[in-house]
């Protein structure tokens, strides 16, 4: 909606093992120096999880000179733990009624795994801080754009909880910005990218302009 | 199936429809142990429950009642357990019996949960209203939303006189609502709106609804939406009114998708579309609404338009 015309960034890591730090905590720190990420969501891979609270640790630790809000995955007692901002789950009923009685009000609590408009609003009106679109599923698939916009748009026009849209392409940034997206979130499109740097600069700008041009409109 | 409860709640308000167990909402079974806000587990038994070990927490609850007779928590999670036969043969029998003895220790989930194995009546549990009615007193003592909320409908079925008790109903369904119940919200805002057992307030009316509204409750939604759009008790605002409808509507609310497909014919609080308004008006004829006035708004599309009313309806069911 028009009072609402920013559109920003959300890192997100791949899911990453003990043994992935010391290469990904550069590239992590240099992209949230490289543009207006607001959010980093931190991912532990399935086989790491005795090591996520180190992992976890190591990414705050990481994030600590940038003013990004840092999400663990699906840990929100861990993510209070080790001082995160906040923790993302999975799926609006248990796991989310769980993670926002241990963490709210003070810390923030994001949703994803969405299966429908029923989920997606029984989240918002449990009071997710955020619910997040077009992420890929867990084996990888992730959901055609087309799909995710019409989700998108859909959520902007009728509820004031903010929605991330996850992009799989740096191409699709201002497709999801335009529909209304409060922030756009990147994975593999900024880590596969030749350089990180200048993928964030060009999604930012690109999610920017494009809120701007909807803002202008009022769409 | 909060819905069923809610839309139930006003037929009987309205029409003072016979007292039946239908009118009850859902077993509303809070956590029996919240974990502590910095992680740590509240106790071995209910963590284990929680992670779905069953068995181990049947054990575990098991082992804390040898050491403590006591111990309500315990017993509360032996017949949550028992109820819903997970780790062994389902036996509301059984569960009635620990919550009986956890609910006399003065444990407001047993005596909840207890309540509600009395009302319907279970295997081996005969259906006992008033035994129902004295546990949700005992739950309600203790300020149990879903039981406050459960005396209140009662107080609406079981007539004394001939006549529902509004103003006990009344007065249950505000400490419910108070108690960030989105039912009871939604049913103190229609006693306010109606001035039944409580004194007539449209400004407080609306303000309650809106809660229910807020908390999901479809019935509320809907409400709210026709106050918001027409003024009544609330500034006016068609669209605040429109998206709460659209949300009543995704939710298959036939009232919602009949008044959704009018604002997108007339262009009240949405941009007009006579795509959407058709595909509205699709579900809510789909529902059993029949809409001639709108039928006769959306007769002229284009094949072209036709087809994305179909897309429409297809991308909804989808998601």
């Amino acid at each position: 909606m028009a009072d609402n015309p920013s559109c920003r960034l959300y890192l997100v890591t791949p899911p990453l093992g003990l043994g992935d730090i010391a290469a990904f905590a550069p590239r992590f720190a240099a992209a949230l120096a490289a543009g207006d990420v607001a959010s980093a969501l931190v991912r532990v891979a399935p086989e790491a999880q005795g090591d996520a609270r180190q992992i976890a640790e190591r990414m705050v630790e990481t994030a600590a000179l940038h003013d990004a809000a840092i999400l663990v995955e699906g840990e929100p007692r861990l993510a209070a733990r080790i001082g995160a901002d906040g923790a993302h789950v999975t799926g609006a009923c248990e796991p989310l009624s769980d993670a926002l009685a241990s963490l709210h009000p003070a810390r923030i609590v994001g949703v994803g795994g969405l299966r429908g408009r029923d989920d997606a609003m029984a989240a918002g009106e449990a009071g997710a801080d955020y619910v997040m679109f077009g992420e890929p599923r867990r084996d990888g698939w992730t959901p055609p754009l087309d799909e995710t916009v019409e989700r998108v748009a859909w959520w902007a026009e009728i509820f004031e909880t903010p929605c991330v849209a996850y992009a799989a392409r740096l191409d699709d940034v201002a497709t999801l910005a335009a529909a209304g997206a409060d922030f756009v979130a990147l994975g593999d499109a900024v880590w596969s990218a030749t350089s990180v740097e200048q993928a964030i600069a060009a999604a930012g700008e690109a999610a920017h302009n494009a809120a701007a041009a909807r803002a202008e409109t009022g769409a | 199936m909060k819905f069923a409860a809610s839309l139930c709640l006003a037929i009987g308000l309205a029409a003072a429809a016979p007292a039946d167990a239908q009118t009850f909402t859902p077993p509303f079974t809070p956590p029996i142990s919240q974990p502590t806000p910095d992680g740590r587990p509240a106790d071995i038994a209910f963590g284990d429950y929680q992670r779905g070990y069953f068995l181990t927490a049947l054990q575990e609850a098991l082992k804390r009642v040898g050491e403590n007779p006591k111990d309500a928590a315990a017993m509360t999670l032996i017949g949550e357990i028992y109820r819903d036969g997970y780790a062994v043969p389902r036996s509301e029998s059984e569960a009635a019996h620990w919550y009986r003895i956890a609910s006399g220790l003065g444990n407001r989930e047993a005596a909840f949960a207890l309540g509600m194995l009395l009302l319907n009546g279970a295997n081996g549990v005969s259906e006992d209203r008033a035994g129902a009615k004295a546990q949700f007193e005992i739950a309600a003592a203790k300020a149990h939303a879903g039981a406050l909320y459960n005396l209140g409908v009662m107080a609406l079925s079981d007539k004394v006189g001939g006549f529902p008790d509004f103003a006990t109903a009344g007065a249950d369904f505000r400490r419910a609502a108070e108690a960030g119940y989105g039912d009871g919200a939604y049913s103190y805002g229609v006693l306010l709106r109606e001035g039944k057992g409580v004194p007539l307030d449209i400004g407080e009316s609306a303000r309650w609804l809106k809660r229910a509204a807020d908390a999901g409750v479809v019935a509320g939604q809907v409400e709210y939406a026709i106050m918001l759009f027409n003024g009544v008790g609330v500034a006016k605002d068609e669209a605040g009114a429109a998206k709460l409808l659209q949300r009543a509507a995704a939710r298959n609310n036939p009232i919602a998708e009949n008044r959704l497909a009018h604002l997108y014919v007339t262009g009240r609080g949405v941009a007009k579309d006579l795509v959407e308004a058709a595909t509205w008006n699709r579900f809510a004829k789909a529902a059993g609404i029949d809409d001639p006035d709108l039928d006769a708004a959306t007769a002229s599309l284009t094949p072209e338009e036709n087809k994305r009313v179909d897309e429409l309806i297809r991308r909804q069911a989808a998601f």
